[in-house]
């Protein structure tokens, strides 16, 4: 029993840091039907940033959060700008070709600069609370678990009751209405790339909690599973791309826990394929008719 | 090619003088195009097309099907960008402007298939039109501190304010997508006036609808454009709504204007006729 809940911890760890990287994909998604293949890279970025502001610079950690959540959102910001933007009236194809290339150029950049190798670091938060009934957790699955919470409170405010986050829904219902209505696309575009990227950010310092150590393709699987968990919780809704989240985590946590752990990224992918085949739109995907 | 050149197919002159209301005339129009015009690919879809309107004027816009009337609201509201001409909005040149400005400088426009944000309550369509009039940063609301909640109860009193025209106050918490069509058409006005226009445009307003609401919708408009004190432009195929409203119009054939006027001109306009009913065949 204690081993469940203990696995079960782990799941909703991992789950809350794909969470996090699923929502930057899906609002990414929702507004201009890009699968913004970069964004797990962005998570590699603000990993490095993290590593050298602390190992290089012996920057407080709280500093070194903050300056890694800043450089994802400008990173992503600025690759939205200079690689996207110019393509906004071209075919969704060569959107997506340009994606996966700026994502090598990331991680190639990243290999060239900090080397191939993987680097290491001490864990930022250690020790762990053992409750009643021997069920062990660790501190940074606790801090993990409630911070990813409370980012998402946040997030749906901001998506829910801002303005900012209106001209959000308003521009992925119908761009061309929501121009109509005096809302500046190129400002809502970029709104949603920081935020995305933001969030990746955050995702990064979370996965430093979880694993302490950056590599330059780090971002690439962490990437694809919360693209799966985008896919599965339905692309383009975000309380999809939480629950889809989530329900990846603790799948991998499950595999783990039975004796399969070889077969975590095997499972994760066998999903894709699955919700592909039986419900493509997700679990909360709504149905899109092509527009005539 | 020059843009002043009269086709040679033109069937009458067309009248030099606009036609403004006598209660703007000597005022600034506040909409104006001269020589506008937009080609597709070899086929000009509209050309030289010349129209002012009054400040408080209900303008029509009528033609045939494929006329180019929805693509003159397209370059009006820089959907489209014109080949040639230029429009001035209340004497301000909008080529360089982009949708979101012009509506912002007093464009608001409703759409022929309806084009609200469906999955979206009553209310945020509407106060997504007020999105330029409400002002508070991010900060403030997503913290919710007091500013923030002073601003936002502005604009969901002037949500209400403007729903209430159309007596759709009680309708605020249902979707957009899930209202019957004819209050469908009445929240795209509604979010349209949210934006705080000088000019609306309205591309077939009644289109779906019968003659009584059709009567009711007649009413309201003039009710708008006393209430509000600005211009009205609208496409419509229903000619009794064009014909009641309208204090002039203007009728457009294969992308080209071939009559202005007042009702009473356009009714007994030999071109006009002949657009809509065919030449007569001389045997």
């Amino acid at each position: 029993m204690s081993l469940f809940f203990s696995q079960l911890f782990n799941g909703l760890q991992t789950g809350s840091v794909y969470a996090l990287v699923a929502l930057g994909y899906s609002m990414v998604y929702g507004i201009i039907l890009l699968l913004n293949f970069a964004h797990g890279d962005i998570i590699m970025v603000g990993a490095y940033t993290a590593f050298y502001a602390m190992t290089a610079f012996h920057l407080h950690p709280i500093f070194s959060v903050l300056l890694a959540i800043v450089a994802s959102t400008v990173l992503g910001v600025l690759i939205e700008k200079v690689a996207y933007t110019p393509l906004r009236q071209a075919p969704r194809l060569s959107l997506l070709i340009t994606a996966i290339g700026i994502s090598f150029l990331l991680e190639n950049g990243a290999q060239l600069l900090f080397g191939a190798d993987t680097k290491s670091m001490d864990p930022m938060i250690s020790g762990s609370i053992t409750f009643a009934g021997g069920i062990n957790i660790s501190y940074a699955a606790l801090m993990t678990i409630v911070v990813s919470i409370v980012v998402m409170l946040l997030l749906t405010i901001l998506v829910q009751k801002t303005k900012l986050g209106k001209a959000m829904r308003a521009v992925s219902e119908d761009m061309g209405a929501a121009q109509l209505m005096g809302i500046s696309l190129n400002k809502t575009i970029s709104f949603t790339f920081a935020v995305g990227s933001a969030l990746a950010g955050i995702g990064s310092i979370l996965y430093l909690c979880a694993y302490p150590q950056a590599s330059p393709t780090m971002g690439s699987m962490l990437g694809l599973k919360a693209f799966v968990a985008a896919v599965l919780g339905g692309i383009g809704s975000i309380p999809g791309a939480m629950i889809g989240g989530f329900a990846i985590g603790l799948l991998e946590a499950l595999v783990s826990a039975v004796g399969l752990s070889v077969w975590k990224d095997g499972a994760v992918f066998a999903i894709l394929i699955l919700v592909l085949l039986v419900r493509p739109t997700g679990i909360l995907g709504r149905k899109t008719m092509e527009k005539v | 090619m020059s843009t002043n050149k009269k086709p040679a197919t033109k069937l009458v002159p067309v009248p030099s003088t606009n036609i403004i209301p006598e209660r703007d005339v000597d005022k600034r129009p506040i909409l104006e195009t001269r020589h506008l015009g937009i080609d597709f690919g070899g086929l000009s879809a509209v050309s030289d097309f010349n129209m002012a309107i009054g400040r408080t004027e209900i303008a029509g816009l009528i033609g045939p099907n494929g006329a180019g009337k929805t693509t003159i609201f397209n370059l009006l509201t820089k959907v489209y960008q014109p080949t040639r001409g230029s429009i001035l909005l209340d004497g301000i040149d909008t080529a360089n402007k982009t949708t979101a400005q012009v509506n912002q400088l007093g464009i608001a426009r409703t759409f022929q298939n309806i084009r609200l944000f469906r999955d979206l309550t009553v209310l945020d369509n509407v106060l997504i039109g007020l999105h330029n009039e409400t002002k508070y940063n991010l900060a403030s609301a997503i913290f919710r501190i007091p500013g923030y909640w002073r601003k936002e109860r502005i604009a969901r009193d002037r949500a209400t304010e403007l729903l209430s025209i159309f007596d759709m106050q009680d309708l605020a918490e249902n979707k957009a997508g899930s209202l019957p069509y004819g209050a469908q058409r009445r929240l795209e006005i509604v979010r349209a006036l949210a934006t705080n226009p000088s000019l609306l445009l309205l591309d077939e307003p009644a289109a779906g609808m019968n003659p009584s609401e059709t009567g009711e919708l007649m009413e309201n408009i003039v009710k708008i454009r006393d209430t509000f004190g600005i211009a009205i432009m609208l496409i419509e195929h229903d000619m009794n709504l064009v014909m009641g409203i309208c204090e002039g119009i203007c009728v457009l054939n294969f992308g080209k204007i071939i009559a202005k006027g007042t009702p009473e001109e356009i009714q007994s306009n030999p071109a006009v006729i002949e657009a809509y009913l065919g030449k007569k065949k001389e045997d």
